[in-house]
């Protein structure tokens, strides 16, 4: 294997800067643990009463035993972390690389976690808990993230912000640093809401309080949002009446979905998706669509047709050519013989039939019958 | 494969220095809050000196050097973490989404496909579960055709033949008219066999025997040369492993059968022996890889990947995938097309048929063949057709 060829990016990235993370965290639960230490120096260093010296390691075992408990929670997250980092790489070592003509079963073994990771995004929690706990995948799949995304998304989905608000919250450093809108709009829903049940007052006092701190980031939007106080919910124009419609609350879990994908170095597509449009593209041909079609290629059938619609089709520089009735591959082996009538058929199938029906050959597509004699060796290139 | 190695050997450093830094730091953390505890029951001793609690206190912290001891151990996880981090990068793709077109596939017909896979998978519990989530309406249509074919596949997993035996029977008309009465025998004949050679090893010769006389009769004339083989079998059934019939011993004919009639069934329902959703998944992480070079190349170039309606180069995916027979004319690169068929010229070269009226310039003189030095002319090349497989 050459070098970064492997496409199970998303597999490592994701428990891999969970990890990183958390050891950074560490060093400021230490670069802390320090600073308390050379309080304690310095107040050796000046004359203090006892009553503040009192008061002084008071505050230095209470500061201790704060950061005696972050740094408990950092471990767990690291042990949790760096054990799935590397079952991760166990797996992925034990699968090893398709070998040849196997690619079919060797993604049997990758599937079921990518499987799973689409019905996560899908929001399919019990499917993909039951499925990484019946293979065993468990720590191959990401259902803690998508836990902790749940809760979420079902309050947006009731129309309520307040959980979305809390995790923007929990997050807010990481949110700035990748450039998040999703507090700002969040923020511009539940003021359209209240202009929407006409609490003007509360409208105004909300984005006194919770708008204009975005003014410098977004000032369009925001102006755009404010003068929907002029309006009322139904209106025709324009850009108020996008404001005011149900799909908002829909952007806005996709807009969360996507934020927690980057929050969590995942991508923004599953693998199943990347998976499928590769795949597709790669099998689609023109003949996948004639009405005698393979029904082994997947885009013999309507749903799979449908799935590939938008995407392009494969090329082929270089011919294929199967046995209709072997199916096995014609070359200079088993060279392609040619009927009278434009049939072609490997050398092996024709000796086959010739030999158990007195040098006759009957094409099986057309019911054609001739003398071997007359059929003509095509050369290929 | 390499790669993977050594990224899961940094991972085992990590986890090693993880739990060496967890709990060094716990201690010497646990250590300074019992000094400082220590100091704070010392000054409120009666008649204890401020400063002396103090500078005896800093005096056993720098002593201990517990400080540094922390500091060292989070420095030594972060350069396992580092380490970590780049043999991560070298293993794998930076972006995986940069082929992706903006294209969302329709996620009901996924949905759909994914229950069809999983019930084909026989993940029967999954699939229900996943059916009931996702809303699916149909579930019972997409379950039905796998049921029966599941219960038949466990038993022969539990080396019961019975079962797909009876199927067999039952289906023997429809067997017949789709792969013809010479592909039906052998497959019954298979399960026969095998049931013979089970017979044999689990009741004995006489049991065996009295199988092969009830049930051999048909395929006398088809199978007769196994038939000799499998009735040699039975004087060496107490060291079948040391016979010249060894493998008709071998455990992987139970997984062949399984595998065989899991085919046969799924012929017989119209659908594909293997998963299509399983061969799209296969057929895309080969062509990833490839694909995903491509995208940052073209995207180097200010080509546009991302629009092309035809992928800009061909991809080697095996023979495994391919479905149809594919000719591309040697001269154009181009692949044939129903108005633009393969044509046979006299010497036996093909080339479509555009490519041939080119070199012909339109005329019915004759012409030579760009591949070797034989003249044709357009009268005598004539069009071939690769029927469907
Ligand atoms: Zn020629």
């Amino acid at each position: 294997m050459t070098s970064n060829d492997s496409i199970e990016t998303p597999l490592l990235r994701v428990p891999f800067e969970s990890l990183r993370r958390t050891t950074r965290e560490r060093k400021y639960v230490i670069d802390e643990v320090q600073s308390v230490v050379s309080t304690l120096h310095e107040a050796s260093t000046r004359p203090c009463s006892r009553d503040e010296g009192e008061k002084t390691l008071d505050g230095v075992l209470q500061r201790l035993e704060g950061l005696k408990r972050k740094l408990h929670e950092t471990t767990k997250v690291e042990e949790v972390e760096a054990r799935r980092c590397k079952a991760r790489l166990e797996h992925l070592v034990s699968i090893g690389l398709p070998e040849k003509d196997e690619a079919t079963k060797w993604n049997d073994k990758r599937m079921d976690r990518i499987l799973a990771d689409y019905m996560l995004r899908r929001g399919y929690h019990r499917s993909a808990t039951q499925l990484a706990r019946e293979r065993q995948i468990e720590d191959l799949v990401d259902v803690h993230i998508f836990a902790e995304a749940h809760a979420i998304l079902e309050g947006l989905a009731r129309q309520d912000c307040s959980a979305a608000l809390q995790w923007c919250a929990q997050h807010r450093t990481r949110l700035r640093k990748i450039r998040s809108k999703l507090e700002f709009t969040l923020r511009i829903q539940e003021f359209v809401e209240l202009v929407r049940q006409e609490r003007m007052l509360e409208a105004i006092a909300y984005s006194r309080q919770h708008l204009s701190p975005w003014s410098d980031l977004y000032q369009a939007d925001l102006q755009r949002a404010l003068a929907a106080l002029a309006f009322r919910a139904g209106t025709a124009c324009k850009p108020y009446a996008a404001l005011f419609e149900e799909g908002a609350w829909k952007e806005l879990a996709e807009l969360f979905r996507k934020d927690l994908y980057r929050l969590h170095s995942m991508p923004l597509d599953s693998q199943l998706s990347i998976h499928l449009q590769a795949g597709l593209s790669a099998l689609k041909t023109p003949q996948s669509y004639s009405s005698t079609s393979n029904k082994e290629d997947p885009l013999s059938t309507e749903k799979f047709q449908k799935l590939a619609e938008q995407l392009p089709w494969s090329k082929h520089v270089h011919s294929k050519l199967i046995c209709a009735i072997t199916r096995d591959l014609m070359n200079e082996h088993n060279p392609p013989m040619v009927l009278p009538n434009g049939a072609v058929y490997s050398q092996k199938a024709v000796q086959m039939m010739a030999a158990k029906n007195h040098g006759i050959f009957t094409c099986p597509k057309t019911g054609v019958s001739c003398d071997v004699n007359d059929l003509r060796r095509a050369y290929i290139s | 494969m390499e790669n993977f190695e050594v990224a899961l050997k940094e991972a085992e450093k990590v986890a090693k220095r993880q739990r060496a830094c967890a709990s060094k730091s716990a201690d010497s953390l646990n250590k300074l809050i019992l000094e400082v505890t220590e100091a704070r029951k010392q000054l409120s001793a009666p008649g204890a000196g401020v400063s002396d609690v103090f500078n005896a206190l800093e005096g056993r912290l720098s002593k201990g050097d517990v400080v540094k001891d922390i500091a060292d151990n989070t420095k030594e996880l972060h350069g396992a973490v580092n380490k970590l981090g780049k043999a991560v990068d070298k293993a794998f793709v930076q972006d995986i989404c940069a082929a992706l077109r903006p294209v969302q596939l329709d996620e009901g017909i996924l949905d759909q496909v994914i229950a069809e896979h999983l019930y084909q998978q026989g993940n029967f519990t999954v699939g229900d579960t996943f059916v009931q989530e996702a809303g699916i309406g149909n579930a019972a249509a997409l379950k039905k055709p796998y049921t029966a074919m599941h219960a038949v596949l466990e038993q022969i997993i539990a080396r019961n033949l019975e079962p797909a035996l009876r199927w067999a029977k039952e289906h023997q008309a429809q067997l017949t008219a789709s792969n013809g009465e010479a592909a039906v025998h052998a497959f019954e004949f298979r399960l026969h066999q095998l049931q013979f050679l089970h017979c044999l090893q689990s009741s004995g010769p006489a049991k065996a025997l009295e199988y092969a006389r009830a049930n051999f009769g048909p395929y006398q004339e088809s199978e007769m040369a196994e038939i000799q083989r499998l009735m040699g079998c039975l004087c060496f059934v107490r060291r079948p492993g040391a016979s010249p019939y060894a493998d008709l011993m071998a455990p992987s004919l139970w997984s062949d059968v399984a595998r065989e009639f899991s085919r046969q069934c799924c012929g017989l329902l119209g659908q594909a022996c293997e998963s299509p959703l399983l061969v799209a998944v296969a057929a895309g992480s080969l062509a990833l890889p490839t694909l995903l070079k491509l995208a940052t190349l073209m995207a180097g170039q200010n080509q546009d990947f991302l629009t092309c309606n035809q992928l800009p180069v061909e991809l080697e995916l095996g023979r495994q995938f391919v479905f149809h027979s594919v000719f591309a004319c040697p001269v154009s690169r181009e692949q044939s097309t129903p108005d633009n068929s393969p044509m046979l010229l006299p010497c036996g070269h093909v080339l479509c048929k555009v490519s041939l009226q080119k070199i012909a310039k339109g005329t019915v003189r004759p012409f030579k063949c760009p591949y070797c030095p034989a003249e044709a002319t357009l009268n005598n090349c004539r069009a071939i057709f690769f029927p469907d497989i």
